[in-house]
């Protein structure tokens, strides 16, 4: 693994700090002028604040606490960059005007194969649903969000995960999720954690509509454990209604870290949700509504939370299925809740 | 126990009374098909096409039909059911069957379950539901889910016969894969059988279809055991 990837010692801030840290990713080495002139990070990104002389990237022992706690990563840098346009604005490359055009193009045409409708997996973007895949198929999921700033935090900066797992239906009650999750800021980016996550459908698959309900088991390794610690999850899920008609969710879920390393705070993560999603015009499209809750509790009898409540659009055609939405921090009600979450899960069945 | 024993009698009474109220059809289907040279002749094997009323609701039998899956075959492969049944679907064969619907009255899919599985579906609404294996594009299946249990398939010869029916006015439809339904209306009088003949001519012969995700079949060998 390339160093400097993982601890960000030469990819730093640049005078358009996320210019040069999308380059960085990418595995190109001409930046390598920007970095030269880029703020220097500490050189071990797991080094004790005591050591860090750099005043600008020392996190106090609250924030430290709450990131544990919600397994929040903060990269490197806490120092947030302006996002810059782009710097070939007006002048876009001919090749990205014909992808665009193709991208469009592609999108028009498979809208327009006489497909059938496979109703969309998850219509809910933080909630589970009951719905599993079909007995000895596999999926490859993906998931992409963000959260913004928090107003009553305004040093933990905007953070990016990227999620990827095959699914894979062992029998028609039963599936299997492999998930690597990656975690970035406008700085860095992390391999967070490896997963590992069962889910149970009481009912057989085949049995839709009415009452369902879904046990869900999951353990997941931190890597990048600055971030996160590595914690495991039990949940339940049940939900009323066919898919394809008005369908009601409930979840209700406890994580609780595990107890590596042993110098971090073990808190126990109570979560809950509740939804509802309902087609619209055809089966292949949904709407849905969800609110989602987190509770952390401390030792100290301390509780934290988050809570955001939003809205999504899943769609379903063939072996594709895609939904995307927004959640919005109800900051009122806890003020540690970022203003934004906009999501994005997509998966492809093989 | 006189009570009971009042109420054991009027139904006595009146069970025969209901039986005698109702009425029966009995008819032909003729089913021809198209040669070679584009004419219209009849064809000498009339079965396997349902003869089904429609116009009244009952409820749906507590038996459980059953469709196997064998030889790389739907065992039977036309299979009439009342609204609310649930049929079995069983993999008889040595090799995986991936069984599905995409059929707007019923979509499922069964997965890949081993050789002797069984997995059960029930059909909620009325429609023509029809089912294919994923991996065998052979393998052709169709349900008509019905409102009520005046249905049957007919004979060699075409006959037919619906015993049982409520009076009215109702729709007789004869309905085979290949061909369009053929429509009648017939009025069902207490007690009395009503004559009805049907004609259905065959003309679709492409069974080709898509495959579960809306893919067309890859030409393949056969599924290893």
């Amino acid at each position: 693994m390339d160093p400097r990837v993982k601890g960000g010692e030469t990819a730093g801030k640049t005078r358009d700090g996320l210019q040069g840290s999308r380059s960085y990713l990418r595995g190109l080495t001409k930046p390598r002028r920007r970095l030269s002139r880029a703020k220097p990070l500490p050189k071990d990104p797991f080094a004790s604040k005591d050591t860090d002389s750099n005043a600008s990237l020392r996190v106090d022992d609250e924030i430290s606490h709450l990131l544990h706690c919600y397994g929040w990563s903060l990269g490197d840098n806490l120092e947030l960059t302006s996002l810059r346009s782009s710097p070939h604005k007006g002048a876009m490359p001919r090749t990205w005007g014909w992808a665009h055009f193709f991208c469009a193009a592609s999108i028009v045409g498979c809208s327009l194969i006489p497909t059938p409708a496979i109703a969309g997996r998850r219509p809910f973007l933080l909630a589970y649903d009951s719905e599993i895949i079909p007995e000895g198929d596999v999926e490859l999921e993906q998931w992409l969000w963000s959260e913004s700033k928090i107003p009553a935090r305004p040093r933990i900066p905007a953070r990016y995960w990227v999620y990827w797992s095959p699914v894979i239906a062992l029998s028609n009650h039963l599936e299997l999720y492999l998930p690597v999750q990656w975690v970035a800021t406008s700085t860095s980016a992390n391999l967070e954690t490896l997963s590992a996550e069962l889910r149970y459908r009481i009912f057989p698959r085949e049995h839709e509509g009415g009452f369902q309900a879904l046990i869900h088991a999951a353990i997941h390794q931190a890597v990048f454990f600055r971030a996160a610690p590595s914690s495991a999850d039990l949940g339940l899920v049940a939900t009323y209604g066919s898919p394809n008609q008005l369908h009601l969710m409930a979840n209700f879920g406890v994580q609780a870290a595990l107890p590596w390393p042993e110098h971090m705070a073990r808190p126990i993560l109570l979560e809950y949700a509740a939804g509802a999603a309902h087609p619209l015009f055809s089966t292949e499209l949904r709407l849905a509504v969800e609110f989602d809750g987190e509770i952390g509790l401390r030792a100290t009898q301390e509780t934290i939370g988050r809570h955001f409540l939003g809205g999504a659009i899943a769609w379903s055609r063939g072996r594709v299925w895609i939904t995307a939405g927004f959640l919005f921090g109800l900051t009122g009600l806890s003020e540690l809740t970022p203003r934004y979450m906009p999501r994005l899960i997509w998966a492809v069945a093989f | 126990m006189g009570s009971r024993l009042l109420v054991f009698g009027l139904l006595a009474a009146l069970a025969p009374a209901s039986l005698a109220a109702e009425g029966s059809v009995h008819g032909t289907v003729r089913l021809f098909t198209v040669n070679e040279a584009g004419q219209r002749v009849p064809k000498p094997d009339a079965s396997s096409v349902v003869v089904y009323l429609i116009g009244f609701n009952q409820p749906a039998p507590a038996d459980l039909p059953r469709i196997s899956q064998k030889n790389k075959t739907f065992i039977p492969d036309i299979l009439p059911i009342v609204v609310g049944q649930t049929v079995e679907f069983t993999n008889d064969d040595n090799i995986i069957h991936n069984v599905f619907s995409t059929s707007k009255a019923r979509i499922f899919d069964l997965g890949k379950p081993r050789a002797g599985e069984s997995r059960r579906v029930k059909f909620d609404q009325t429609g023509l539901v029809d089912v294919y294996c994923d991996i065998h594009e052979q393998m052709i299946a169709t349900i008509l889910v019905l409102p009520n249990r005046a249905f049957t398939l007919t004979g060699a010869d075409g006959s037919f016969s619906l015993k049982g029916v409520p009076p009215g006015h109702y729709s007789l439809f004869a309905w085979s894969r290949a061909a369009n339904p053929a429509r009648a209306e017939v009025d069902i009088l207490p007690g009395q059988d009503t004559g009805a003949t049907l004609e259905l001519t065959e003309t679709k012969f492409n069974l080709t279809h898509l495959g579960k995700y809306g893919q067309p079949y890859r030409k393949q060998p056969d599924y290893p055991p």
